[in-house]
């Protein structure tokens, strides 16, 4: 049922795509490669589940409640980590090291607060499923490629056609200029953090829902596949990010069919790699995107 | 008033000598006190993480290239390390020569790879890179025995006894490789490749435009990084007598670089600080065991923060000591004088 | 002067660590194993991570062997003590761990380690050391190498044989198996073809794919395809609960009729609460059954239920009779030393929860299974399906 395997792997990449987006907002604008997004993701599933099978919530309240918590963490990482190492003119090496460090932090808070083991989580947006010529789809994947529709389309508005969009895209290019023409830097960059950080809440919950399981090294797999969803794609450009993480997703599911399940996982990684030696700026990348980062 | 005070740091500096045969005398007398062989076993695991770190500095420290995927050189170095032991029946010390070759190899791969790379992108790829080394290590069933391990792997023999952790006798190869490691490195670092290294850190274009072939002596960092990692990792095989890929994982590249950047980036005695401290704490604090990766999460964001060079690491790089014979400036002055 | 003050300070907490390590060696029980201090038995093994849930019910189940023992009295007028260490399920943290236990000369035996890799490493330190160890969950034939290394756990060749038993007593015609691409998934694969090479023309059922997948994954829907398309009617997984859960129910989805095989590694309750209703019609086989009509287990039981609020799980039941194979070595030793008890556990015999206990010459004690299965949310015993390996072949 190839057909079955190319629709699954579908999903899989807008899985991929909703985290990949995460990380190309703030690249976008900081050039910097957001280690912690990974776990931001997972403390946003962590949230969903306390939300859904603790506080009993409904499924619409417990994504703005995990929105409200991972975009409040997101601003904090950049106002106590990221701030003050920009303002002393830190390298960009620094800065990766301390948001790696970070993502320990998240990580192991949460494993300290929620325990070690693979949590249940409740099933979510569950209507049923359907046949469209001969390929099971259930209602989960449907939500799934919505979400992921209307959030990018979101997105794609808010870079392109409101202010705060066209001041991100000229922090992208020169931060000091932008400072000059008076820009609020700070606040623009906080709000790039916020909404990666929703991105991320949502991409948590929704996959929460869709495998069932939540754990604290979700992060860990999911956020360096979507990473390399996002240099495939070209990083810092939003198309890019949802193209590579389809494309991830179809070959990790294809990687299954023509070589066995064990090579799949490292599907990602070799894409990344052969992306990384061939052209790192990825397929939509301008070339000049990849000076000395 | 400060001539009152004993000047502890001018004793050190003028009695380095002695000061080091002194703590050398001490460290050999370390297996004959009576300890545990567990105290044993982490001195050699302190060892082993201090020629790691030495090895990721010539990357990160000396060459300014951050790298996430160390463990790979690592694991490079332990597998062929146990497969000449096991499979060729080597003892430890053709297996450690074994290593130390296809460690340079693994590691000018891994140059190779991220030449034309800078910043956050070489890191990822050293990312991509161990990823792609433990899938390799997980499916080439044939040579690595995949997720099933090498086991058995002998214990080093030197002239017929057998050197265990029990008898000191792996706690003495285990000094014995780092002091050589040690050596060798303050040797390079000293030379003309090292003030390459440092060149190539801080300005790479403008080592360019000096003259220097800064692609030539980053592939050189990469393989020399290599040759020491699998020279721990051989240790390593023989030191627990069993590997497998699950072993080599990001966390622990990630615990290397947190030493490294602990006892400070670019210092031979920070790496081995850093080792120390943190090989030795966590077994100190077993009951708060579950609590080590936070820890190590915060070390990386306060270090970074407050303190980037790490805790031996001195702002400036090695000093530039003048070659013989190159009188400096006030003694030309004074020969000057007394000439005329 | 930093650099000096930084180096005294590494020396002094190299010192602290000599020093500390020195002090909490228990105290010495002497080479004559005679004192009146509790004899010591450790459990290491995964008490954090994603197998802590096997690690703490495994200790859970030791110490209440432990109290067991004591409140009958002890043995010998002395009684027994449990320390826990975590190993975190991962081979170097093992090694570590096990040398420190070996220093501890109050310390005279070992039970645990989760998965065989990290059984493996550790008990290298333990046989150099000369501490018997038994293991619980770990199945890689290789294991019991060593005089001091014994274990009490179906091997994979018995799982092997037990699993394809089901197959047949199900009647399907063709099944598939999904392994971790692990060392437990690779051991069982080679048993299972083993098995069905000496089964040959004899056995119905059909092998009809064998799926693998990379050990952190929880998306199976790519190897599940293959097994429909494959035409499989049941499913064989080995993989333990938090794999085996998104596997049936991602496989639910789009088969309804799929049988499920699963093994010991999910009977438990966390299994249950996790796969919901899709456990329902799922069987495995266990040497360990909670529902057991025996006394001895109903008491067990009982104890556990009520001191840790849940059903204890087969490793459970596995812990409990190697911590009595202690406590009976060191009866029939006579001392609590570490090479008293090794000796005195090849002569030990007894009745315990998991069925005979009798370790032969490799170390091994061999079990036997009896197929459980899941209705209504419960688990149920289906007794007198599954024969020995040796029994069954005869048979055929």
């Amino acid at each position: 049922m190839l057909s079955q395997q190319i629709f699954n792997g579908l999903i899989l990449g807008c899985i991929y795509a909703l985290l990949a987006v995460g990380y190309s907002l703030v690249f976008g604008i900081l050039r910097l490669l957001n280690m912690s997004h990974g776990a931001v993701y997972t403390a946003g599933a962590f949230m969903g589940l306390l939300g859904a099978s603790y506080l009993h919530m409904g499924a619409v309240p417990t994504i703005l409640f995990a929105m409200l918590l991972t975009g409040a963490v997101n601003v904090c990482i950049n106002r106590a980590v990221l701030q003050p190492l920009r303002e002393q003119g830190a390298a960009n090496i620094t800065m990766l090291i301390s948001v790696t460090g970070v993502s320990y932090i998240i990580q192991n808070t949460l494993m300290l607060v929620f325990g070690s083991q693979k949590l249940p989580f409740p099933k979510v947006f569950d209507f049923g499923s359907f046949r469209v010529g001969g390929v099971l789809v259930t209602s989960i994947q449907v939500m799934i490629v919505l979400v992921t529709v209307v959030l990018l389309g979101a997105l794609g508005l808010i870079t392109k056609h409101t202010r705060t969009g066209l001041a991100m895209r000229c922090i992208s290019q020169n931060p000091k200029a932008s400072n000059m023409v008076g820009i609020d830097v700070r606040w623009i960059i906080s709000f790039t953090f916020i909404v990666s950080g929703i991105c991320a809440a949502i991409a948590g919950y929704m996959v929460s829902g869709y495998y069932q399981l939540v754990y604290f090294t979700m992060g860990t797999t999911a956020g360096l596949k979507a990473f390399a969803a996002a240099v495939l794609g070209g990083i810092g450009i939003l198309s890019g990010s949802v193209v590579g993480g389809i494309l991830i997703g179809l070959c990790e599911a294809l990687a299954t069919v023509v070589f066995g399940g064990e090579y799949s996982e490292a599907t990602a990684y070799v894409i990344l790699f052969l992306v990384l030696l061939i052209k790192p700026s990825g397929l939509f990348g301008k070339d000049d995107v990849d000076e000395k980062v | 008033m400060k001539q009152k005070r004993f000047d502890l740091a001018g004793f050190a500096g003028r009695y380095k000598l002695p000061l080091l045969l002194v703590l050398l005398a001490a460290l050999a007398a370390v297996p004959f006190l009576g300890l545990s062989s567990y105290v044993v076993r982490v001195f050699c695991m302190v060892f082993t993480y201090s020629i790691l770190t030495i090895s990721l500095n010539f990357v990160t420290g000396y060459l300014g290239a951050t790298s996430m995927g160390h463990a790979s050189l690592y694991c490079v170095g332990a597998y062929v390390g146990a497969l000449a032991a096991t499979r060729a029946g080597c003892n430890i010390w053709v297996s450690l020569v074994l290593a130390v070759l296809v460690g340079c190899l693994a590691g000018g791969l891994l140059g190779v790879c991220t030449i034309k790379l800078s910043g956050s992108y070489m890191t990822v790829t050293t990312l991509a890179f161990a990823q792609v080394v433990t899938m390799v290590a997980k499916n080439w069933t044939s040579v690595t025995n995949g997720t099933l391990g090498i086991k058995d792997i002998p214990k080093a023999r030197l002239l017929g006894a057998e050197l265990t952790v029990r008898n000191g006798g792996m706690y003495f190869v285990g000094l014995g490789l780092l002091i050589l490691c040690l050596l060798f490195s303050s040797m390079v670092i000293r030379s003309k490749y090292g003030r390459a290294f440092i060149a190539v850190r801080d300005d790479e274009l403008g080592a360019r435009m000096m003259g220097l072939k800064t692609r030539n002596y980053r592939l050189l960092g990469t393989v020399i990084s290599g040759a020491l990692a699998g020279l721990a990792g051989c240790y390593y095989a023989y030191l627990t007598g069993y590997i497998d890929p699950v072993t080599f994982s990001f966390d622990i590249s990630m615990t290397i670089l947190t030493m490294a950047i602990l006892g400070g980036l670019a210092s031979l005695p920070g790496s081995i600080a850093g080792a120390a401290i943190l090989t030795v704490f966590p077994e100190l604090l077993r009951s708060l065991d579950v609590y080590r990766y936070l820890f190590f999460g915060f070390i990386l964001v306060i270090m970074m923060r407050l303190r980037p060079q790490g805790i031996l690491g001195s702002v400036k790089a090695a000093r530039y000591t003048l070659p013989k014979g190159v009188l400096r400036p006030a003694a030309a002055m004074e020969q000057g004088k007394e000439g005329t | 002067m930093k650099k000096l003050i930084a180096i005294l300070a590494a020396a002094a907490m190299l010192l602290s660590l000599a020093v500390g390590c020195g002090q909490k060696d228990g105290p010495d029980s002497g080479k004559d194993g005679t004192s009146n201090d509790p004899i010591r038995i450790a459990y290491v093994g995964p008490l954090t991570g994603d197998n802590a849930e096997y690690g703490q019910t495994m200790s859970n189940a030791v110490q209440i062997a432990v109290e067991d023992v004591n409140a009958a009295g002890g043995i010998g007028g002395r009684t027994f003590e449990l320390v826990t260490f975590d190993d975190k399920n991962d081979a170097t943290e093992a090694t570590t761990v096990a040398e420190k236990v070996c220093s501890d000369k109050s310390i005279v035996g070992v039970i645990g380690h989760f998965s065989s890799g990290v059984a493996l490493a550790a008990s290298g330190v333990y046989q150099e050391n000369g501490m018997p160890y038994i293991a619980i969950s770990a199945a890689h034939p290789d294991l019991c190498q060593g005089d001091y290394i014994f274990r009490n756990n179906a091997l994979y060749d018995t799982e092997a044989s037990s699993m394809l038993q089901t197959m047949a007593s199900k009647g399907v015609s063709k099944f598939g198996i999904l392994v971790p691409n692990s060392d437990a998934g690779v051991s069982v694969t080679t048993e299972i073809q083993k098995c069905l090479d000496q089964f040959g023309d004899k056995y119905a059922p059909q092998l009809a794919t064998i799926q693998r997948f990379d050990d952190g994954t929880t998306d199976m829907n790519a190897q599940i395809q293959e097994m429909i398309a494959a035409g499989c009617e049941a499913v064989y997984t080995n993989a333990p609960y938090a794999q085996a859960v998104p596997f049936m129910t991602q496989y639910r989805t789009y088969d309804q009729n799929v049988q499920f095989v699963v093994t010991a590694a999910c009977f438990s309750p966390t299994f249950l609460e996790a796969a919901g209703d899709t456990a329902n019609g799922c069987v495995l086989a266990t040497s360990f059954f909670y529902g057991s009509a025996n006394a001895a287990v109903k008491a067990f039981v009982d104890k556990y239920v009520k001191k840790y609020d849940s059903n204890p799980s087969n490793f459970c039941g596995q812990s409990y009779d190697a911590a009595y194979s202690f406590f009976y070595a060191v009866e029939k030793a006579g001392e609590a030393t570490r090479d008293g008890i090794r000796d005195a556990l090849h002569e030990i015999e007894f009745e315990g929860l998991t069925g005979m206990m009798r370790y032969n010459e490799s170390g091994e004690c061999l079990k036997q299974q009896t197929l459980v299965g899941v209705e209504d949310g419960k688990w149920v015993e289906y007794p007198g399906v599954l024969l020995s390996a040796t029994d069954y072949l005869n048979s055929l």
